[in-house]
């Protein structure tokens, strides 16, 4: 493959060699060090390649066997540039190129980010482009060392740090500390209450700060006071003398019944598209818009699609310039009813939608006694559901004044 | 063209004995001829002095322990260098003459 490529750079030719005595001139070549390949004969005439500087050297060697050579075929890189050597746009084209690759090459195009798992990619380009880090820039200012620093000055949980240039891209590998444990900020609470936020029956109640003024068992409605975050200072002849405020914490779980109720018209409009639309694609640069066709229409019914594409370079480098196309359907409405089992199905695939978002919310659900009823035009799912649920709201607590007795007035 | 033949490669000689005694491969201390035959359609030949014949069927080719004849068709030298030529094409004999 080499030989084959430092061939075609220096050029070589087919040459077709008349003599009484070829051997001659091919032991004669072989001395002089002249390289002969590819020997095949034509009759009384031998055909073989040699390269242009062994074709130099051969004058001496034709005229000492009498030979007579002609050229049949030329190759190689010198030959090409003879033949176009008036095509000076074709050379000026080559020579820009590599002029354009090799500038190109001086900038950073792509900034990686790798190891990131909690800090977004975008939270960090936001970060360098403050550092004066951004895309584009050049390769030669670049510093990395400063890189490394001014990301784990930034960032307190990403403990490690490499960057590197690597061909025209910078590669940031960060490794952050999955240990970290967020201190939650210290702030003077306020004293506070816990009241139900809901009726029902108390079922469970565990008290963690305050006084319980509720237990299991106990009706309860909304607005009712369930653990006070006011604790009240006895004397010793159990008399109030104070009161002690905290924010009150319990779990508290509700028995309730929830009414649930969903109406659905069996009537509906069904789309259904015409093949008839029109198409516009455009090329947008930041406000200005250049596009080909039109969107223009009589349609009666019609829905728009737009599809924008915005130009990236490599992963991260956006540039001000998007393409895209815009749709429009047009459309027919028909009208139909749902069938009573595809109704069924509905409905009840709502009502298992709706009680599974309750058991996300840690809700457990006691009893269900919703029904589905299918009329003329109307469907409708109704009833109760019995749950057990967390309950409870925060409300500031009430702060009472104690009038301090002095021994004296006693 | 007319190669003396050489003598140097005949048991008995003092090269030869060297070469014997220093346990030496004969193609570099004697300078003879190593043909690699591939098939039947490769032949590569190792110091060689040079061509004595050549044609579409046959290609003489002259060493220091005589010439070496090979017969074939569409015979071809694929390349033709100081000390080393490569032979294609369909060979149906190769002989010491």
């Amino acid at each position: 493959m080499f030989v084959l490529l430092m061939r075609y750079l220096k050029g070589y030719l087919r040459i077709c060699v008349t003599s009484t005595s070829p051997e001659r001139f091919l032991n004669l070549c072989r001395n002089r060090g002249i390289l002969l390949w590819g020997l095949s004969p034509h009759g009384r005439d031998y055909e073989m390649y040699i390269s242009i500087r062994g074709f130099r050297k051969l004058k001496p060697v034709l005229k000492k066997t009498k030979t007579k050579v002609t050229i049949e075929e030329r190759f190689g890189l010198p030959f090409f540039f003879h033949k176009y050597r008036k095509r000076k746009m074709f050379f000026c084209g080559a020579v820009g190129c590599v002029m354009i690759v090799y500038l190109l090459s001086l900038f950073i195009w792509n900034i990686h980010i790798d190891g990131n798992q909690t800090r977004t990619d975008e939270t960090i380009l936001a970060f360098l482009e403050e550092k004066n880090t951004v895309h584009g820039m050049l390769r030669k200012d670049v510093d990395c060392e400063q890189i490394v620093k001014d990301i784990r000055q930034q960032f307190d949980d990403i403990i490690w740090v490499s960057a590197y240039v690597k061909g025209t891209r910078l590669m940031i590998q960060v490794k952050e500390n999955s240990d970290t444990i967020t201190m939650p900020a210290t702030e003077m609470e306020k004293p506070s209450d816990i009241v139900a936020d809901k009726d029902g029956v108390v079922t469970e109640m565990i008290t963690r700060k305050g006084v319980p003024l509720v237990h299991a068992g106990d009706a309860v409605k909304k607005g009712d006071l369930l653990v006070s975050g006011r604790v009240e200072v006895l004397n010793d002849s159990k008399e109030v003398i104070g009161y002690q405020y905290q924010t009150a914490d319990a779990d508290i779980f509700v028995q309730t019944v929830c009414p649930y109720e969903e109406k659905m018209e069996r009537a509906y409009e069904k789309k259904i598209y015409t093949e008839k639309e029109r198409r516009k694609y455009y090329l947008k640069w930041n406000d200005i818009k250049v596009s080909v066709g039109t969107t223009k229409n009589q349609y009666q019914h019609a829905e728009r699609l737009t599809e924008e594409y915005r130009w990236t370079l490599g992963e991260h480098f956006v540039l001000p310039v998007s393409h895209g196309m815009e749709r429009e359907r047009e459309y027919r409405l028909n009208k139909k009813l749902y069938g009573k089992e595809e109704v069924q199905t509905m409905l009840s695939e709502n009502f298992h939608r709706f009680c599974g978002e309750l058991e996300k919310k840690g809700v457990q659900i006691l009893e269900n006694n919703v029904k589905i009823h299918i009329g003329q035009n109307l469907a409708t799912a109704k009833g109760t559901l019995t749950l057990i649920e967390p309950a409870g709201e925060q409300r500031e607590t009430e702060i009472i004044e104690v009038e301090q007795k002095t021994e004296g007035e006693q | 063209m007319a190669f003396p033949m050489s003598r140097e490669y005949e048991k008995g000689t003092f090269k030869h004995k060297m070469a014997e005694a220093a346990n030496l491969p004969k193609d570099l201390a004697l300078g003879l001829p190593v043909v690699h035959v591939t098939g039947r359609s490769e032949a590569c030949v190792e110091n060689y002095r040079g061509i004595l014949e050549y044609t579409d069927s046959l290609v003489r080719v002259q060493t220091k322990c005589g010439q070496i004849r090979f017969t074939g068709k569409h015979l071809q030298i694929e390349y033709y260098m100081n000390d080393e030529m490569k032979i294609t094409g369909r060979i149906t004999a190769m002989e010491y003459v």
